[in-house]
């Protein structure tokens, strides 16, 4: 799926490589406007983490993931904090509302929002 | 005991819900394998040797009388009228229709039951110390944190999709009977004289093919910061685990690749960038779990243990003290003959869920060791107790002595087998079938595991078994010496695999040189400490 900003096309990264669990992450990322982590597989789950804790760090663009994320598993990525997720044609024919939200209620807290697609200079 | 809120029962109605329809999906072509395994494996849902098997949480194993009630039920109306307690406190069900599974977990949810996470790479059952709450010396009753734990690891939206099965275990007394150093994590709850309450937290312990003793990772964490330092170890493992071979999926394997040094950096990098202050525990909390844990007993005259040489026998091998004064913990053994370890039948559960009603508080206990508790049974209720359990063949006082063997299901039951583990659990009572040798014996555990994937924990075991395959047939490896309490220690190999029937007469000749030669008051793991496996080696292969 290619993806494109206004700079041009956008590659998506696969953590770890993108982040190093041990480095502050905004340094390298905080400025960028849209990100993009593959899932390698449908039971790779790095990507979950990946947002999760870039959104930890108050990470404000857009988060999306592309890849296997299937219709089970869009719950926890927009949970873990990812603005847009990858479907195949089929799961988008599929897709009920309950998928986006299976549960109503979370033990987990939320994770902070990213803010609406803009930059200053 | 902790009673589900409407928050919780919503959660575990809607788990129902969402499984059926992942299901129908399934069965309809829609959802490919692929895909459906992590979804059905998340619900303790395994395609085994003859059906599916479906593995039912209790957490921290503490069941209520109504729950067992329940399972019984469900033994009878969707397997074959028996369950399996696990070495991880849960319990499974071997013969069950994949297209009933919904309708099972939709029973189990209106007993406040489920099969959430009892499977796949996430967070699994917390498992902790089978006497919790009857203890005297623990620094809080180590259920309330995992609970805490339940709930936070309960559809982690970051944490359902590890490398790789995470196993955490808790503990609040000096004393480990909940092996914490061969999990995942492992966490030691204290009193501390600035945080009130403490933990050390161990990393990196497990068994299966790469056996680890964990790593004491940390100190002294004020426990209201539990839950910030365990998503920190997660994220680091999320992150940096490896996915590309699943057995070196473990965090086992990471800590030791990055070194304990580094991954301790990781972790305290990720604690402070990451911290979130709606995870810190509050005090509020901690005291409301501790209410619903907390079982109030009146203190009662003692009675000791006078009585029949059976009911002496029984109370000295099979009960423990209790903190209030006039009670006993009373443990039914799971491991009698021609039975499988664990294995209890329909009728049998019903019965155990009246005498937990009767007796202790409606309340029942699994172990790690395949056995079950009624932990608060009052001493002038012993011997009406003793009656009941012995006419249901749950009184064979064998607790802790060399027929207490933990056994996996192996080959009779699981298609990872190489050789079988029942009959050499059987085969046990059959060589020491005498009580008074066996007590002679002394605490003595066997394990048994019929892969290498150390479902029966024999790394742990004083007398390890492992079934390995040799030229298409079962054969077993033995080790010796070790154990799973403070100062764990992984068990040694003593020597080449054995055929199935040389097993018994080598541990057979092993027990008698233990017999012929201990020093007085040495148990046969310190035994083995003393004499070292090379010499036992010698005696143990003499006749080959
Ligand atoms: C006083 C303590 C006892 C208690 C609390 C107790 C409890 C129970 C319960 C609840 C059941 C019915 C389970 C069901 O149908 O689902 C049962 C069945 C039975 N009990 Fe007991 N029992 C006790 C003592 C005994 C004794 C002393 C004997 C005989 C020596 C005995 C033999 C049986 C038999 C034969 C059954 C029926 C088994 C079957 O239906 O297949 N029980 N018991
Ligand atoms: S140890 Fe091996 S044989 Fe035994 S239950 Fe586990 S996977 Fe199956």
């Amino acid at each position: 799926m290619p993806l494109i900003n206004s700079q041009g096309a956008v590659t998506a990264l696969s953590p770890p490589d993108a982040l190093d669990p041990t480095q502050s992450d905004m340094t390298s990322v905080g400025d960028v406007l849209m990100i993009a982590f593959a899932f390698d597989s449908p039971v790779d789950g790095k990507a979950f983490s990946a947002a999760a804790l870039l959104r930890a760090e108050g990470y404000g663009g857009t988060l999306i993931g592309v890849g296997p994320v299937g219709l089970d598993r869009l719950a926890y990525g927009f949970r873990a904090g990812f603005d847009v997720l990858e479907l195949t044609d089929d799961e988008w024919q599929q897709l009920q509302p309950h998928h986006l939200s299976p549960f109503p209620h979370h033990y987990q807290p939320e994770t902070r929002p990213s803010q609406p697609l803009k930059k200053s200079a | 005991m902790y009673k589900y809120n409407p928050i919780d029962q919503a959660i575990v109605d809607a788990r129902v819900s969402q499984f059926s329809e992942q299901m129908t999906r399934y069965l309809a072509g829609e959802l490919p394998e692929e895909q459906f395994m992590p979804l059905r494996l998340q619900n303790g849902l395994y395609i085994q040797r003859h059906a599916p098997m479906l593995r039912v949480a209790i957490p921290y194993g503490t069941l209520a009388g109504y729950q067992l009630r329940h399972l019984a039920q469900i033994a009878r109306k969707y397997d074959r009228g028996y369950g399996h307690f696990t070495t991880r406190q849960n319990i499974q069900f071997n013969w069950l229709a994949l297209e009933q599974v919904p309708e099972v977990l939709g029973e189990l949810a209106t007993v406040q039951m489920h099969a959430i996470q009892t499977s796949g790479a996430c967070v699994r059952n917390t498992t902790t110390d089978p006497l919790a709450g009857t203890v005297a010396d623990e620094a809080i009753d180590p259920r309330v944190v995992c609970e805490l734990i339940r709930q936070w690891s309960t559809f982690h939206p970051e944490f359902a999709y590890l490398p790789r099965k995470f196993k955490i275990a808790v503990v609040a007394t000096e004393e480990d009977r909940a092996a914490i150093e061969v999990h995942d994590v492992g966490i030691r709850i204290k009193k501390h004289v600035i945080h009130g309450l403490a933990f050390d937290l161990w990393v990196g312990g497990g068994l299966g093919r790469t056996p680890l003793l964990g790593h004491r990772l940390l100190a002294d964490l004020p426990l209201d910061e539990l839950r910030n330092w365990l998503t920190a170890v997660l994220r680091v493992y999320n992150l940096a685990g490896r996915r590309d071979n699943k057995y070196k999926a473990r965090i086992k394997i990471l800590v030791n690749a990055m070194g304990v040094e580094a991954f301790r950096e990781a972790v305290t990098h990720r604690y402070l960038t990451d911290h979130d202050s709606d995870l810190k525990i509050s005090a509020e909390t901690l005291e409301d779990l501790g209410d619903s844990f907390s079982c109030k007993l009146e203190p009662q005259p003692i009675e000791g243990h006078q009585g029949s040489l059976d009911f002496q026998r029984w109370y000295r091998q099979n009960t423990k003290p209790h903190r209030i004064m006039g009670y006993r913990s009373v443990f039914l053994s799971l491991k009698r003959p021609g039975t499988a370890p664990g294995d209890v039948t329909a009728l049998q559960m019903d019965v155990i869920a009246d005498l937990a009603d009767r007796f202790s508080q409606s309340e029942i206990r699994t172990t790690h060791d395949q056995n079950l508790i009624l932990p608060h049974v009052a001493e002038s209720d012993l011997k009406e107790l003793l009656q009941c359990l012995s006419a249901h063949d749950l009184a064979h006082p064998n607790l802790g002595l060399i027929s207490d063997s933990i056994a996996c299901p192996g080959l009779d039951f699981c298609s990872l087998a190489n050789a079988p583990s029942l009959s050499l659990a059987e085969a046990l009572h059959e060589t020491f079938d005498d009580l008074d040798e066996q007590v002679d014996i002394g605490p003595l555990e066997v394990k048994i595991s019929g892969c290498m994937n150390a479902c029966g924990h024999h790394h742990i075991a004083h007398i390890g078994i492992l079934g390995v395959e040799k030229k298409g047939q079962p054969w077993y490896q033995i080790t010796l010496g070790g154990r799973d309490q403070q100062g764990a220690a992984l068990g040694k190999r003593l020597g080449p695999a054995v055929p199935h029937d040389d097993v018994l007469p080598l541990i057979k000749r092993l027990v008698d040189t233990y017999l012929e030669e201990r020093q007085p008051g040495e148990y046969f793991v310190g035994f083995v400490d003393r004499l070292g496996v090379d010499y036992l080696k010698e005696i143990s292969y003499a006749t080959h």
